[in-house]
């Protein structure tokens, strides 16, 4: 057994161990008397206002419209209303991802540019759009920009297949009719053809040691498929063009006017944050690189295509995970517009049902699990990027 | 009482022992508190603590209940952890270096009770790492080193398993909250069946009392709809409701030309938080053209008093456009969050089978913007708020008109929350006198005169004054509420009867009485007798 | 070419050979480009780089010339002139107005000084064009808003006093640092006692007022609590860091006007019965948690950059994890960690128009009512934008402070 050394301990009140698991124990019994007294409080309250804490509600018939989202009735749940709310959440949270992706690729390349009035605007951009609070931007862009865009009978239009006015924009589509199925195969048929196609210009740029465009082929090829399977069908897709209506546009891909406004405003501001993770990334990949892709005779176009950009992407993938967030977690800002988004729609089921807290449970926990979502998808990219080695 | 009494000490006194002897402390009663501090310490801390939790709130029965969960909770690992070894006597060696670091096999002394010691071993590796070392730096700071991984055995389980610092301590703290929250969790289970009073002490004032006692009443107003609640551009609330909410202070603090400021307040909320603010006591009393539901009177926990305006809602839409409501099928309608007009023009417009599409804004003023922009073809809300509002909005969209069809019943009544049945008759009872009043023909000009002598009893009980018969001062009428029964007299030299409160307000925008004229006049406004 | 002029005496050490001087060699210097050369360069590259040029300047001048049009000919700025008082300061009462001015007289010295001890006057050519062109362009503008003398003596005294304040910051120098900074600590209790003593309830505090006594509130409170949080969580005690990691996730996981709802609605609830507070406290609370948990984690952050050595000298100096704590770490991590803790304080500033959202009457609320009142409806363009532009101008001047002091204290360079 252990020796006499080893029992000289300290006694108790300045044992550290003993003081641990003392403060430890002292701590959760804090916490545990302040959650009691708060979740005692909360059913005293509840129960004051003839309310309970389940969430039967739920259940209940709405009443209440909404004006945009996957189909819904008044007379469906409020448990309906809120997934309306929901997708329409997730429409504006992927678009917007997509969108100010691209931007902030491109203004983060513009900072970078040789060219000065290019960086200059680039700067501009960044420095007015980061410093300028969100929700003052989406309310600028729908009171000064969208209501101002003319009525829908004196409406913007181009040839006749795209529309904008104040009741929303609307573009021409593609209807798919019967035969669509059959065309979907000769759709995939075509993507295995391309795929084919690229491994062969693989091989061939390999051996040749020429850069043919291995893209432009394998697009080739899959347009021929897809038009030779397209013809073979009997041309399932025809046009769908949006009519202007008295009220409102019918037909073609519609977006509101809310949405647009909402999708500007995210997009331009968390555009101008991913400018600058770019910019920071770009910069963080080591000079070094960059000189050797000159040296090798690369033009500055393909040092930045094939060897900066996709180090510096890789750098980007934490920060731009936060910005994704950011986003998502700014789409709540439309309770300000009127887009019927989750908090907005909560806003109004908590007006009719009056069961606030279940109603804030229920959309923090959404929220919630979005963010845990997006934030496991790039934490996926992340670790399948730097698998392949490091830059 | 003398049982308990008799058995506390007992407990805490074995409570004590056993701590010391887990610890390895001198113990023993019969020692001076010097000889034996971790001893006596222990006792004065379950003291303190037993007092403290008297304070916050707890039960001493539930505590009671709580320490025998612990020791029921505490005896299965206890026992367990005697077991396990006593399983291992046959094999009676343990592997792994000493602190000395020698290998080697060595026997348990198997002269001393096996569960005692082992249950001693348990205690001290819950509290200690395995085979950690405690020094004492120059400065008298104890702390300790972990030994290389390899030398932290276990020799508890019988095999080897390393548990460093962070596992002893998890498992003390998790067995320690484990503990607490079971019990914790037990204990709120009771107290919501049973007495949900125990941690829960009711509001004893009444806000009465705090309306009294503060000197000033707030109430919650409109400040957006012309002749109920509306800001001039001097940045005054005046309006229909307004003019209730001076009545009411009028009653409350007995004065006949009740002041912004000194007696009352008015504070603009928004539809959609009015009641959360009225719950929490942002104002006492809500006037703000609020329809009387019966879901507001339930969940949302609002007494409604007597309605002072019958209303209903409708549509406002350009004449050139529209001409009926028909005509709106499909359109875009601009409605105000948070009010009932959404749910009744969904109902109405799906009982006809036409369809429209809802625009939610906040308030009258963001749907102006919205409406003279086209953003929205139609206006939907109270039919009073929508005429008030017509006058200043045709002067930049011309033609409009309000469609006839009523979508709704919209009672708008003065609401107060729920729970102080004095307040809310004092608020009811102000408007109906008011309403009353005129029905009984006394106004604001001749008040003072009725006051010095009624001309009829009705008036006299109204105004809480006592007929005088002959020589002998009758009593006045007091119908035994919180104010003084001489209210009406103030309420009505401040704002005047039902008639001229409406006169003032709303007359000039264009509203008729209609519904809202005397039951005796073709209207349904009918008053509670004062008897 | 011989050694490149003369040594001073003292630094003479004898004669050197001829063969064995050593041979400077210094970069040509290049002579500064003229205009001509600069534009190739920089404009005309390439031919992708030209085509781009005419682009983007065509862009740029297209929008340069409407906004110009639109600042200074159409639009009709009446509405801000009328609603100047309540765009800085909404329902405040007039005769306690001067409360306002002696926060902002004290203000204005008080950031005069701090930029006087933190920074070194801007010498650049650019920066003094830059300047005048600011200055050109604020008096201006306030010429055209302002009417009453009283409020233009008032500005001049602020900007005295503020200027008062850059001169005697530098000439004291280093030695304010730290009466700054318990300055600053100071502020917001002494600007919250003088704003409400007396009279003035929190309700009546509006506008742009409104924005910054919140987002100094946020600020203040949110420090401390944050570094306790940050602190807890990398505490070695399982129960305190697990709550506080689950605490800090909860809260970055859901939106900030989630929470500001949750303390509109649910907060009082959770209360004991009678117990409640304004709306405008719960909504500082509700942002102060929100903020903190940011802090913690910045401070994470740079808890981690403290190298590891630090700690075990500490140990083996005998302090406390507390000592530790406080005098080896959190100096050092709170250096690393300034950058990013000021680009929070800017975003907890611009986060404060959230309030709007809720109908507090805070600088972007009062805007959107004074377009939608019925002498300036239509005018939103107008009633909006100097709104953003008061916003864009604090954030942005704090940035851009904030990146010089950064420079000059050196910190990120180790």
């Amino acid at each position: 057994m252990a020796a006499a050394a080893n029992r000289a301990r300290p006694p108790l009140w300045r044992n550290v161990r003993f003081l641990r698991i003392l403060g430890q124990a002292i701590f959760v019994l804090l916490l545990v008397i302040v959650a009691r007294e708060a979740v005692l409080n909360l059913g005293f309250g509840v129960e004051r206002q003839n309310l309970d804490l389940s969430f039967d509600f739920l259940r209940q018939r709405a009443g209440f419209a909404i004006k945009e989202g996957i189909a819904y009735s008044p007379n469906e749940s409020f448990f309906r209303a809120f997934l309306v709310g929901v997708a329409n959440t997730i429409r504006v949270a992927l678009v917007g991802i997509a969108l100010a992706t691209v931007l902030g690729l491109v203004m983060g390349v513009a900072r970078l540019s040789t060219n000065w009035l290019v960086r200059r605007i680039g700067q501009v951009y960044v420095e007015i759009v980061r410093n300028t609070p969100v929700l003052v931007q989406i309310i600028f862009w729908y009171v000064a920009v969208i209501l101002a865009l003319p009525v829908i009978e004196g409406g913007l239009s181009l040839w006749d297949l795209a529309f904008v006015s104040n009741r929303g924009t609307a573009v021409a589509w593609f209807r798919l009719e019967e035969g669509a199925g059959a065309w979907s195969l000769f759709l995939l048929a075509g993507a295995a053809v391309g795929a084919l196609v690229v491994r062969r210009r693989t091989k061939i740029n390999e051996r040749t040691g020429r850069l043919t465009p291995r893209v432009a082929w394998a697009a080739g090829a899959f347009l021929v498929v897809a038009g030779v399977g397209f013809l073979l069908t009997g041309t399932p897709v025809a046009g769908d063009v949006p009519e202007v209506g008295r009220f409102g546009y019918t037909g073609g891909v519609q977006v509101s006017p809310e949405y647009t406004a909402l999708l500007l405003g995210l997009v331009i501001y968390t555009g101008a944050f991913i400018a600058e993770i770019v910019r920071g990334s770009i910069q963080a990949v080591p000079r070094g690189q960059k000189e050797a892709a000159e040296a090798l005779g690369l033009t500055a176009r393909q040092q930045l295509r094939l060897v900066v950009l996709p180090q510096a992407l890789r750098i980007a993938i934490p920060p731009l995970n936060s910005q994704y967030l950011n986003l998502t977690k700014n789409s709540s800002l439309a309770l300000a517009i009127g887009y019927p988004e989750i908090v907005s729609v909560s806003n109004t089921i908590i007006n009719q049902a009056a069961r606030a807290t279940q109603m804030l449970l229920l959309v923090m926990a959404t929220y919630l699990l979005m963010s845990l979502t997006i934030s496991a998808v790039m934490n996926a990219l992340n670790r399948a990027v730097t698998r392949r080695g490091q830059a | 009482m003398g049982t308990g009494l008799l058995a506390i000490p007992t407990l805490a006194g074995s409570a004590t022992y056993a701590v010391s002897e887990a610890f390895g402390w001198t113990e023993g009663l019969g020692r001076k508190p010097r000889e034996a501090p971790g001893f006596y310490g222990v006792i004065g801390v379950a003291m303190l603590v037993g007092l403290t939790l008297n304070f916050v709130g707890f039960d001493p029965i539930q505590a009671l209940y709580l320490s025998a969960i612990l020791n029921g909770l505490a005896a299965p690992p206890l026992v367990l952890l005697m077991l396990i070894p006593v399983q291992l006597r046959g094999r009676g060696e343990t592997t792994g270096r000493d602190a000395l670091g020698r290998t080697g096999r060595r026997h348990l002394p198997g002269d001393v009770a096996l569960g005692d010691r082992l249950s001693r071993v348990a205690a001290e590796r819950l509290t200690h790492p395995v085979g950690g070392v405690e020094h004492r730096d120059m400065h008298g700071h104890g702390f300790a080193f972990r030994k290389r991984r390899e030398d932290t055995r276990c020799i508890l389980y019988g095999k080897e398993t390393d548990m460093g610092i962070r596992r002893s301590n998890l498992f003390g703290a998790l067995l320690l909250s484990l503990v607490i929250v079971t019990s914790a969790c037990t204990r709120g289970e009771e107290d919501g069946n049973g007495d949900g009073g125990t941690a829960q002490p009711a509001p004893t004032e009444s806000l009465l009392q705090t309306i009294t006692d503060r000197g000033v009443l707030r109430c919650g107003v409109n400040n957006t709809v012309p002749g109920f609640g509306f800001e001039t551009a001097e940045g005054q609330i005046e309006g229909f409701d307004v003019d209730f909410c001076k009545a009411f202070a009028a009653a409350m603090f007995g004065t006949p030309s009740p002041e912004e400021g000194t007696h009352y307040e008015l504070i603009p909320i928004d539809a959609d938080a009015r009641f959360n603010a009225l719950r929490a006591g942002e104002f006492d009393v809500l006037v703000r053209n609020t329809t009387w539901t019966s879901s507001r009177d339930g969940a949302e926990g609002v007494s409604f008093a007597h309605p002072n305006f019958y209303d209903g809602q409708a549509i406002l839409a350009p004449e050139d456009d529209f001409a009926s409501l028909e005509d709106l099928d499909g359109a875009n309608i601009c409605v105000t969050t948070g009010t009932t007009t959404e749910l009744n023009l969904a109902d109405y417009f799906a009982s006809r089978d036409l369809d429209f599409e809802p625009i939610v804004l906040e308030d009258y003023e963001v749907i102006f913007e919205a409406f003279r922009q086209n953003r929205c073809d139609a206006v939907t809300g109270d039919r009073s708020a929508l005429a008030g509002l017509l006058p200043l909005w045709e002067e930049d969209v011309p033609n409009l008109t309000i469609f006839e069809d009523v979508i709704s019943k919209e009672p708008l009544a003065p609401g107060v929350l729920d729970g102080d049945d004095e307040w809310f008759d004092v608020v009811n009872m102000v408007v109906n006198g008011i309403i009353l009043a005129e029905e009984l023909g006394v106004t604001s000009e001749n008040v003072a005169q009725e006051i010095e002598g009624p001309s009829d009893p009705f008036i006299g009980a109204l105004l809480g004054v006592p007929v005088q018969e002959g020589e002998e001062l009758g009593l006045g009428f007091d119908p035994g509420l919180a104010v003084d029964p001489t209210f009406m007299q103030n309420v009505l030299q401040a704002v005047g009867n039902y008639g001229e409160i409406f006169e003032r307000n709303l007359t000039p925008l264009g509203h008729e009485r209609g519904i809202n004229a005397l039951w005796t006049d073709g209207g349904i406004q009918y008053a509670i007798p004062f008897r | 070419m011989n050694g490149g002029g003369a040594l001073p005496g003292d630094l003479e050490r004898g004669v050197i050979a001829a063969g064995e001087e050593p041979v400077v060699e210094v970069a040509p210097r290049r002579p500064p480009l003229t205009p001509n050369e600069w534009i190739r360069r920089n404009l005309f590259s390439s031919w992708f780089n030209g085509v781009l040029t005419i682009v983007s300047g065509a862009l740029v001048l297209f929008i340069g010339f409407r906004l110009l049009r639109f600042v200074f000919v159409s639009a009709d700025w009446t509405v801000l002139k009328a609603n100047l008082r309540v765009y800085m300061v909404g329902r405040f009462p007039q005769e306690d107005i001067w409360r306002v001015w002696a926060v902002a007289f004290f203000l204005a010295m008080l950031v005069g000084v701090s930029r006087g001890v933190l920074l070194p006057p801007s010498r650049t050519r650019r920066g003094a064009y830059v300047r005048a062109v600011v200055a050109v362009v604020a008096v201006g503008a306030l010429v055209y808003l302002v009417e009453s003398l009283l409020v233009w003596l008032l500005l001049a005294i602020a900007a005295a006093l503020f200027a008062g304040g850059v001169a005697a910051g530098r000439r004291l120098g280093r030695r304010l640092v730290r009466p700054i900074l318990i300055a600053w600590l100071l502020a917001f209790p002494v600007v919250v006692v003088l704003l409400s003593f007396g009279d003035v309830g929190a309700d009546r505090w509006g506008g742009m007022l409104l924005n910054v006594i919140v987002a100094v509130a946020v600020i203040a409170l949110s420090f401390p609590i944050g570094i306790l949080l940050g602190l807890g969580r990398r505490s070695s005690l399982p129960a305190v860091s697990w709550f506080c990691v689950g605490f800090i996730e909860l809260i970055r996981g859901v939106p900030l006007l989630t929470l500001l709802i949750f303390g509109r609605f649910v907060l009082i609830l959770l209360l004991p019965p009678g117990l409640t507070f304004a709306q405008l406290v719960r909504a500082i609370l509700m942002f102060t948690l929100f903020s903190s948990a940011y802090v913690a984690e910045i401070l994470r952050g740079g808890l981690q950059g403290v190298p590891e050595g630090q700690y075990e000298a500490a140990r083996a100096l005998g302090l406390s994890t507390t000592r530790t704590m406080a005098l080896v770490a959190l100096p050092q991590a709170l250096r690393s960690t300034i950058p990013p803790m000021i680009g929070h304080f800017i975003s907890v500033f611009k986060d404060t128009s959230l309030l709007a959202a809720l109908s507090f009457s805070d600088l972007l609320f009062t805007a959107r009512r004074a377009s939608q009142s019925f002498e300036f409806v239509g005018h939103q363009a107008e009633a909006l934008l100097p709104a953003a532009f008061l916003f864009w101008v604090i954030a942005f001047s704090i940035s851009r402070w904030s990146q010089r002091v950064e420079t000059r204290l050196g910190v990120g360079e180790r």
